[in-house]
């Protein structure tokens, strides 16, 4: 009753100047509470730390720093300084040892600043991590997880605002999964280090602050989500947006705006980027038979790419349109807030795909 | 207790405040913000950078403030802007520094730091070098256990080059020239120390025990290979003999070893890592930051340059201009020496002791502790040492006799006369002139020992070309831990596929 209470007084404004006492009362709500998905990564770190003594994080300012994005924020403070490891500024350096380590047998969680300088490291999370497993016929296992936040920001420029979904989910050997929300976020990474592959964990900067609601499930320290599983976040019949990490918000946005033209869309949730959940797809494509891909990396061979390849392999009589993609422009990002935001998609392109798309 | 100097920066720091008064835009300037704590002031103080001396901007003042704090000073004892003329050592994060009023660069051609000698006890026509401190002495059994080694690996470099060049397999590189540093290292390890190598060290794998046939099947890549074939040839592996599998990308083992070592650490096992890598594999960045890390982390790892002079066509002279790679280590904070590569007992004994003082334990001492085998003691335990676990960097010298590869002709970038200079000081031949010497070999051996070899070799390749290749089901296996449902669909597609069109598969490739 009282979350119910607490929604309604939000709706109608009471209790917004009143921070505190929302704060306090929500505190006390049992069933359903919010939780950013800073915290919901924070708190994923905690309990797989504690739950299991090889696991350890390292990167660039995880530790006294409480975390560039403050992810790992009292994690040091908790664990000690053998589990959470600041390291000098090499990427190469940083990531050829807590690979080495996981071959000896420790679960790292390697933290990057952010993905754009991970390609300091790529030959190490691929050549290495990725391919070990194969090239030593089983033999030698790399349980490490590979984390940070990925895509574009706000006003970071060329250099900082690269989407890697594309580059990394062609890898045979690597799982690549990009939370959405709070419940993406504990379930994903917490599989991800429980997982024995190497994971490449794609975060998101923007969402770190977003709050959505959990319930006990998803906060229960045994919390995880299938790896390889798309998750529909809403359900529709007149066309399926499939998205992943920052643009599945903005399919909902697109979605909410379509409803109330009579068009309802199916908004997929990808989560895992690989393995791609063509079973969800395929099943969505057979009800709309239509198909919008959304992300924010570039259109050749993105993501995207590969999912239209897929439905019309494997799903050509069903549909009744061209999978259309939507993509970020095929330009370094600029830093100009007007031309970011004319390099990015937009709630405004999604909405105009699916028109297109609809004839 | 306060020092005078960090008492005139508190004061001052004090009176900055005062005239700043409570900062609260911070937004155009990037501000330090700290806390100082000492025996009267409690105070949080916001700082711009431009009231404190240049010495201050982009260090971490915080990691020095907390230790100052922690030693219940004042926090301020920083870079003294307004110092007197009495301090003599400049505090900063990184450390204590003394002064010098003299402009005088150090090294660079002018003014080079000292070349580090190189440690040998055998010379080069196999006569022991008076007075050489030998703390491990080779009985006559390890001896003998590590020339016969030699001289097999030798034979075996030779046969398997020959072999690539008649077609038997794709491609195949020789360690000839450094038998010595190759076999020497490995006598000097406990059998469970976890080698990463770069592709020159078949000797280590040859003295755990990996067979000829195990080496021929590898070349052939047949379907008794340990790697199922996947792998080009020399990129071995054996999780067994605690060696790691080949990987091209050079350097990129440098700091997984470093990683390795920190996992025995944070597990109290007393394993090292043993890392080798080239001359050029040095210049990598990977070098350079797993020395930096190895040396910061306490990592119990050996670090084993053989720099043989060549990296393909680059001589070392245009690899480098420093002191080779031991000059580097010192300034990395690690422990370093230069060792004669063809001289194995020299080679032997700089391992063993590396690996005492990788572990934290001491060395150097004759032999009392630490014997190879033993599997040593703790981790930088017992009351006689002080030392923690950490790296060890060995250069060994030597040269590299052969071509790079099968793919190299090194006739286009060398002469012959130096080519010939060398071979004249192989060190399997060094060795044996120096068994010879003492008693404990002879000609009738040698030839006993080359011919038997020969023939084993000819049989594993023999044998070897006779297993099929691996089947092809198996392409799909090991990409992840359990195969995922896409890729064993396309599995069942690969089979299906080949099952209804035999002619497509190679006739030594089984299907299943």
């Amino acid at each position: 009753m009282l979350p119910g209470l607490l929604q309604q007084a939000r709706k109608h404004g009471v209790l917004c100047r009143v921070p505190r006492l929302t704060a306090a009362i929500r505190g006390f709500a049992s069933s359903q509470s919010e939780m950013t998905v800073r915290d919901a990564l924070n708190s994923a770190l905690d309990e797989e730390l504690a739950r299991d003594d090889k696991v350890y994080v390292l990167g660039e300012e995880v530790g006294e720093y409480q975390g560039a994005y403050k992810i790992t924020r009292g994690l040091l403070q908790k664990y000690g300084a053998d589990r959470v490891k600041d390291t000098p500024i090499t990427e190469a350096g940083f990531t050829g040892i807590a690979v080495g380590s996981a071959f000896a047998g420790l679960k790292p969680v390697c933290e990057f600043m952010t993905w754009n300088f991970a390609m300091q490291a790529i030959d190490q999370i691929i050549n290495s991590a990725a391919k070990t497993l194969y090239m030593s016929a089983g033999k030698i296992s790399c349980p490490i997880v590979f984390r940070g936040p990925n895509g574009a920001a706000a006003g970071v420029a060329a250099q900082h605002s690269q989407c890697f979904a594309a580059w990394y989910s062609s890898v045979p050997g690597l799982k690549v999964l990009a939370p959405y929300d709070s419940e993406d976020a504990r379930g994903l990474l917490k599989a991800a280090i429980r997982d024995p592959d190497p994971v490449v964990f794609l975060e998101n900067e923007i969402m770190y602050g977003q709050a959505f609601p959990v319930n006990a499930q998803v906060l229960d320290k045994d919390f995880t989500l299938p790896i390889g599983k798309a998750k529909v976040m809403r359900e529709g019949k007149h066309v399926t947006l499939v998205s992943f990490s920052k643009m599945v918000g903005y399919c909902l946005k697109a979605a909410d705006h379509l409803s109330k033209e009579g068009v309802h869309c199916e908004v997929v949730n990808l989560r895992t980027i690989k393995p791609l959940d063509k079973d969800t797809l395929l099943a969505s494509i057979k009800k709309t038979h239509k198909m919008v891909t959304v992300e924010e990396g570039w259109p050749q061979c993105g993501v995207g790419s590969e999912i239209a390849a897929l439905m019309q392999e494997l799903a050509f009589d069903e549909l009744d349109a061209p999978v259309l993609r939507v993509t970020g422009a095929e330009v370094p990002m600029p830093y100009a807030a007007n031309l970011e935001a004319a390099a990015l998609p937009q709630v405004d392109d999604i909405i105009k795909a699916v028109k297109k798309v609809l004839g | 207790m306060r020092s005078r100097g960090s008492s005139a920066m508190l004061a001052h720091v004090v009176k900055t405040i005062g005239a700043f008064g409570q900062v609260k835009d911070t937004s155009s300037a990037t501000a330090l913000a700290f806390s100082i704590s000492c025996d009267r002031i409690d105070t949080s103080i916001r700082f711009y950078p431009c009231s404190i001396g240049p010495e201050l901007w982009g260090m971490s003042l915080r990691r020095h403030l907390h230790f100052c704090s922690s030693q219940g000073q004042a926090a301020v004892s920083v870079g003294s802007p307004s110092s007197s003329t009495t301090d003599n050592f400049l505090e900063v994060p990184g450390g204590r520094l003394p002064y010098t009023s003299q402009l005088q660069f150090v090294g660079g051609s002018e003014t080079p730091a000292p070349t580090i000698p190189c440690y040998r006890t055998i010379d080069s026509t196999g006569q022991d070098v008076p007075d050489a401190h030998v703390p491990y002495p080779i009985s006559q059994e390890l001896s003998l256990r590590m020339y016969t080694c030699m001289a097999r690996l030798q034979t075996m470099d030779t046969m398997f080059y020959e072999a690539q060049r008649q077609g038997r397999f794709s491609f195949y590189l020789t360690c000839q020239g450094e038998e010595a540093t190759n076999i020497g290292s490995a006598a000097g390890l406990d059998n469970k120390d976890m080698v990463f190598a770069q592709y020159r060290e078949q000797g280590v794998l040859l003295w755990r025990g990996y067979t000829l046939e195990q080496f021929a099947n590898q070349l052939l890549g047949n379907a008794k290979e340990p790697g199922k074939g996947r792998q080009m040839p020399i990129h071995y592996g054996s999780p067994e003999l605690a060696y790691q599998t080949i990987s091209s990308p050079l350097a990129t083992q440098m700091p997984h070893a470093v990683g390795a070592a920190y996992a025995y650490k944070m597990d109290r096992i007393s394993q090292v890592s043993v890392v080798y890598f080239g001359d050029g594999a040095s210049s990598e960045g990977d070098a350079h930051a797993a020395f930096n890390f190895a040396a910061v982390l306490g990592a119990p790892v050996i670090f084993i340059c053989r720099n043989n002079g060549y990296a393909i066509s680059t001589p070392a002279h245009e690899q480098y201009k420093g002191d080779g790679i031991a000059g580097r280590g010192p300034t990395y904070g690690i422990p370093t020496l230069r060792v004669d590569g063809g001289d194995v007992r020299a080679v032997y004994n700089a391992v063993v002791a590396a690996r005492a003082r990788a572990l934290g334990m001491p060395y150097n001492s004759g032999g009392v502790t630490s014997a190879p085998g033993t599997g040593g003691g703790g981790l930088g335990g017992g009351s006689e040492t002080s030392l923690g676990p950490g790296p060890v960097l060995l250069e060994c010298m030597s040269y590299r006799s052969g071509h790079h590869s099968t793919s190299d002709d090194s006739t286009r970038y060398r002469t012959s006369e130096e080519m010939r200079a060398w071979r004249a000081r192989d060190p399997v031949a060094r060795f044996r002139t120096w068994l010879v010497r003492r008693g404990w070999w002879d000609e009738a051996q040698e030839a006993a020992l080359r011919r038997t070899t020969r023939v084993q070799v000819l049989e594993a390749l023999d044998a070897a070309a006779q297993v099929p290749k691996p089947n092809l089901s198996t392409l799909f296996t090991d990409v992840y831990d359990t195969m995922p449902p896409h890729l064993e669909a396309q599995r069942a597609q690969a089979l299906e596929f080949v099952r209804r069109n035999p002619s497509v598969c190679p006739s030594d490739v089984p299907i299943e």
